[in-house]
C-alpha cells in the first residue's frame, strides 16, 4: 500500500516535469517551423496489460509527453493510436514512455491475464 | 531575488503565450495546431500563475493561482484528445489512421 | 514593478488573441477554430491574473479560476459537437 501511494506520488511528479517538457519543446519546434516544417506522424503503439482506468491514464500521460498526443485507445488490440508532431525522433519519444509511465502504470493497475 | 524570479516567470509566460499563439497561425494543419495551444498554451499559463504568486507571495493569492494551475494540468490531456478526436474526425484522416504503422521499441528505444 | 508586469502580459494576451482571430477567420476546419478558442481562452485567464494584479484584489483570480472551468467543459461541448455533425466539405484557403 504504501508503495503503491509512492509510486503514484512519482507518477505525479514525473507527470510535472513531463508537462514542462512537452512545452518547451513544443516552443521550440513552432519555432523552428519557419526553416523546417515538422513532419507529423500517426503511429500505432502496443502497450503492457493493464485495466481500463490504467490505460486511460497512459492516454492522458502521453499526451504530455514531448510531441504526442492520443487520437484513441484500443483496447481489443492493446494499442494506442498516437499522433506525433515532429517524427524525426519518434523512438526516442516512444522509449519515454516506455521508461517513465508504463512501469509504474502496470503495478498499479496492471492485469494478469494476459501476458 | 524571489521578485526577479518571478518577474521572470511572468514574463516568460507571456512570451510563450504568443508563441503559442503564432504556433496555431502557423502549423500546417489542425493536429499539429492542437499541440501548440494545448501543451505551449498551458506551460505559459502555469508560468504566468507561479510567476504572479512569487511576485505577491501572499497566502490568498497563492492558493488561488495554484488552483487555476491544478485545473489547466488536470484538464489539459482531456481536452488535448478530444480535439485530437474531432480533428481527425473532421478533416479525413481514417486513410492515414488505417495505413498507421505499429512501431515497437523497448526502454533504450531499440526496435523489438 | 508589477506594473511593467502588468503591461508585458496584456499586450500579449491582446497579440496572443488577435493571432487567434486570424485562425478563427481562416479555418478551414471547425477544428481549427476550436483550437483558435483555446488560445482566446488561454488569453483571457492571462487578462484576468493581470487584473487582479493591476487592481490588487484577488476576485479577478476567481474569475480566472472561473474561466479554467468553463473554457475546459467549452471544448469538449464543441469537440463532441463536431464528432457528431454529419461531415462537410471545408472551405477556403489555410
Amino acid at each position: 500500500m504504501v508503495r503503491k501511494t509512492l509510486l503514484a506520488l512519482l507518477l505525479a511528479l514525473r507527470f510535472l516535469r513531463a508537462v514542462v517538457i512537452s512545452g518547451w519543446q513544443t516552443l521550440r519546434v513552432i519555432l523552428r517551423s519557419r526553416r523546417r516544417r515538422p513532419t507529423m506522424a500517426i503511429v500505432r503503439v502496443g502497450f503492457a496489460p493493464m485495466s481500463e482506468a490504467g490505460a486511460a491514464l497512459l492516454g492522458c500521460m502521453v499526451s504530455l509527453t514531448p510531441g504526442t498526443t492520443t487520437i484513441d485507445i484500443d483496447m481489443a488490440r492493446r494499442e494506442l493510436l498516437l499522433h506525433v508532431l515532429d517524427a524525426s525522433d519518434t523512438r526516442g519519444l516512444l522509449a519515454v514512455i516506455r521508461q517513465d509511465f508504463e512501469p509504474a502504470l502496470v503495478t498499479l493497475f496492471g492485469t494478469e491475464d494476459a501476458a | 531575488m524571489i521578485h526577479g524570479v518571478g518577474m521572470v516567470l511572468v514574463l516568460g509566460g507571456a512570451v510563450a503565450l504568443v508563441i503559442a499563439a503564432w504556433g496555431v497561425l502557423i502549423l500546417p494543419d489542425a493536429l499539429s495546431r492542437q499541440h501548440a495551444a494545448t501543451k505551449a498554451g498551458t506551460l505559459a499559463l502555469a508560468l504566468i500563475c507561479l510567476g504572479v504568486a512569487l511576485l505577491v507571495g501572499e497566502g490568498q493569492w497563492t492558493w488561488r493561482l495554484l488552483l487555476i494551475v491544478v485545473f489547466l494540468l488536470t484538464t489539459l490531456p482531456v481536452a488535448a484528445h478530444l480535439l485530437a478526436r474531432a480533428a481527425v474526425q473532421e478533416a479525413d484522416l481514417e486513410r492515414l489512421i488505417d495505413a498507421a504503422p505499429r512501431i515497437d521499441v523497448d526502454t533504450e528505444g531499440r526496435p523489438t | 514593478m508589477s506594473a511593467v508586469a502588468v503591461t508585458f502580459l496584456v499586450l500579449a494576451a491582446i497579440l496572443a488573441a488577435l493571432v487567434a482571430t486570424v485562425r478563427i477567420l481562416r479555418g478551414p476546419t471547425h477544428a481549427d477554430r476550436i483550437v483558435a478558442l483555446d488560445i482566446f481562452l488561454a488569453a483571457a485567464i492571462a487578462l484576468a491574473v493581470a487584473a487582479s494584479l493591476g487592481t490588487g484584489r484577488t476576485v479577478f483570480l476567481d474569475v480566472a479560476i472561473g474561466l479554467a472551468l468553463v473554457g475546459f467543459v467549452a471544448t469538449i461541448g464543441w469537440a463532441r459537437l463536431l464528432e457528431r455533425s454529419p461531415r462537410v466539405q471545408p472551405r477556403g484557403r489555410r
